[in-house]
């Protein structure tokens, strides 16, 4: 399983950059969003927490196709079974590789965006603590719609109509938990909700993600 | 060359000399749609077993050995792996080289074996391995630059690498070239001899002397 992680994040280092895709994506998108708001910086302030969730909500959907098409189109998904990987295993590896990929620089990124949005720091660290808290349910549910389109070919938009529903509950608890954490800090009760939307997210998409990877490869 | 890789098999291998392994197959029957592939084919495979099978394109070959490595399902029928008459997963007895080859293009010959030995969790002297496949000079190129020619050949060396009993080998010569064909031959021929066996699905019957070879030629129904 280390082996596949590793891998990866090794493959996606020479990719030639394909693999800031998700955050250039981000980038642009709040870009865009200060733009089309002219730069009112109240309208800012108000909205800025929720332009960035946006942003990175969009940015990991256009990365869930990805997932597993690669490996699965030029065999190496059957080589990982054979190699005695379960596909539960190789599931659990990609999950940690787009945590790591795909949401850790957007980390990076976090603060020079909540700057450049003119967010208080406590807003900020709000912000960076409800995308941690989300981050497990978003890679999993990410890694379920990718392990069943993962046949459907690059750019399948019903990776997106897979994902959507399941990341609603996760959008509406990340952004109350931004506005929470400046009056109760991380005791809020919105981090638990999005800690246990996380932990859902993993018992049902990681075992989900497995099985359709097992009926793709027959 | 070919001194060197069995020598180097030989003594990874010494545990596998004294068990024996079968894949037996009972009553398969397949479709692909409404198309009926083939109805019942009972077959097994043993330590020591060459099993080709020919046949027409599109005529199931490649199916036929999927079932094989229990990386598909049957419709009905049958299929049992077992070493030393005990039952095991497929996949502690299988060694599969498919169409795909499952290399990565940014990845090097080298850093490509690396990472299938750690996966695997064996052992790896990849620079004898691509020695023994005839890749040494190849070590630090990517894959996506090794011909498809190579790129057999590499996968030659992770069916090695893996140290399992029994190759299935879809299509092992295509893209070869004579000298490519020969180390397929000596590969197939040093693994049986250790108590390994093989099947190969290819239009043309392999050339390995001193191997009882079966045939499995599979022929549309009318």
């Amino acid at each position: 399983m280390g082996a596949l992680i590793k891998r990866d994040i090794m493959l996606a280092w020479r990719s030639g950059g394909a693999w800031l895709l998700g955050v250039i994506f981000f980038a642009l998108f709040i870009t865009f969003c200060v733009i089309a708001a002219g730069g009112d910086r109240g309208q800012l302030d108000a909205f800025g927490p929720a332009y960035i969730w946006l942003a990175l909500l969009f940015a990991t959907l256009l990365s869930f196709g990805d997932i597993f098409s690669g490996d699965l189109n030029d065999g190496t998904l059957e080589q990982l079974l054979l190699s005695g990987l379960s596909p539960l295993a190789v599931t659990a590896a990609k999950w940690v590789a787009f945590i790591v990929l795909t949401i850790g620089p957007v980390f990076i990124l976090l603060p020079v965006i909540g700057v450049m949005l003119s967010l208080s720091v406590p807003r900020i660290a709000g912000l960076a603590l409800s995308v941690a808290f989300a981050a497990p349910a978003l890679a999993a549910y990410g890694v379920m719609a990718g392990a069943l389109m993962a046949r459907r070919g690059k750019g399948s938009f019903l990776i997106i109509l897979i994902s959507a529903p399941f990341l609603i509950p996760v959008l509406i608890f990340g952004l109350a938990a931004v506005d929470s954490y400046t009056r109760f800090g991380i005791s809020a009760y919105e981090f638990r909700a999005l800690g246990g939307l996380s932990l859902m997210a993993m018992a049902v998409g990681l075992p989900a993600a497995s099985a359709a990877l097992t009926a793709n490869i027959e | 060359m070919g001194n060197k890789h069995t020598v180097m098999l030989m003594d990874k291998n010494q545990r596998r000399e004294t068990t024996s392994h079968e894949v037996a197959l009972r009553g398969i029957a397949l479709s692909r749609g409404d198309h009926p592939l083939f109805a019942s084919i009972s077959l097994s495979v043993v330590s020591g077993d060459l099993l080709w099978i020919g046949g027409d394109n599109g005529i199931g070959k490649s199916s036929l050995l999927r079932l094989m490595t229990g990386l598909s399902r049957a419709d009905s029928g049958e299929i049992s792996w077992s070493q030393d008459s005990i039952s095991c997963a497929a996949d502690e007895l299988i060694a599969y080289q498919g169409h795909q080859d499952a290399f990565k293009p940014n990845l090097t010959a080298q850093e490509a074996l690396l990472f299938w030995a750690d996966v695997m969790d064996m052992p790896a002297n990849a620079s004898a391995l691509l020695s023994t496949v005839g890749l040494s000079a190849r070590a630090h190129i990517p894959c996506g630059q090794l011909s498809a020619g190579q790129k057999r050949r590499l996968s030659l060396a992770r069916l090695i690498l893996s140290q399992k009993p029994i190759w299935i080998m879809d299509e092992p010569t295509a893209a070869m070239d004579a000298e490519g064909v020969e180390l397929i031959h000596g590969l197939i021929a040093a693994h049986l001899s250790r108590g390994g066996s093989a099947v190969i699905a290819s239009h043309h019957a392999p050339r390995i002397t001193g191997v009882r070879t079966r045939q499995l030629i599979l022929k549309a129904a009318n």
